[in-house]
């Protein structure tokens, strides 16, 4: 598969917005990140008011915590985050984004180059193959 | 379940979570960030359940990975050069 890392993952609670979100948090270093949705713009929206949440849970470890090099690295993660670009692939007017949220359709035409891929509705393997042709190798798929 | 395929001919059965440093097999754990020696890290699928534990766990994983990052590359004339796998 590439020399790809590939997670499987079931919802423990609540939404796969927020799973994603969270996931999102352990992933936002390691370059750019796809998510593939049945309805891009609406995943967008979802996963956008996800990660507020994920930024005031951030902001409130951040406020509990006494120590210092734990504050500072909150507080760069916070920077980063509240930076953190999402857009949908078709929507006009903006540029490359951190988070692209596209249709399995664009990605068929434009397979993702990308260090994680969110695949959040089933594809069939040919389909898979080719989202993850130009993946570099240690990357992550993650199929919910 | 978690990891189900992982790169090279020997794939690991198992690893340690950053969160908990418990061995885990690899189908329980959730892949993140990369340590300081660009490899890939995880942790347990479960914290996930536990989101302030998440959150947490792997900040405090890139204060520890930061710092042994900055000592292997102490004597690099360029240190900012090697540092930019944490710049966020």
């Amino acid at each position: 598969m590439n020399g790809l890392y590939i997670e499987r993952r079931t919802m423990h609670e609540g939404p796969l917005s927020r799973d994603l979100a969270y996931h999102l948090f352990t992933r936002q270093l390691p370059g750019k990140i796809v998510v593939i949705a049945d309805k891009p713009i609406i995943m967008l929206s979802v996963v956008s008011k996800q990660w507020q949440r994920v930024i005031r849970v951030a902001q409130r470890e951040r406020a509990s915590t006494l120590k210092a090099v734990r504050i500072q690295e909150l507080t760069r993660s916070l920077t980063h985050m509240q930076r953190l670009h999402m857009r949908a692939y078709n929507q006009p007017g903006n540029g490359d984004g951190s988070v692209t949220f596209m249709e399995v359709a664009d990605a068929m035409q434009n397979p993702p180059d990308c260090k994680t891929l969110y695949i959040t509705h089933r594809v069939d393997d040919e389909t898979f193959a080719r989202l993850i042709e130009h993946m570099p190798a240690g990357a992550l798929v993650v199929k919910y | 379940m978690a990891i189900i395929t992982c790169p090279g001919d020997m794939p690991p059965h198992a690893a340690i979570c950053v969160i908990c440093n418990k061995e885990m097999p690899m189908h329980a754990l959730s892949a993140g960030l990369y340590d300081a020696d660009y490899r890939q890290a995880f942790a347990c699928d479960d914290h996930f359940r536990e989101p302030n534990r998440l959150i947490i766990g792997w900040t405090d994983f890139v204060v520890a990975e930061r710092q042994r990052h900055l000592r292997l590359h102490a004597n690099s004339l360029l240190l900012e050069e090697h540092d930019e796998w944490f710049i966020y």
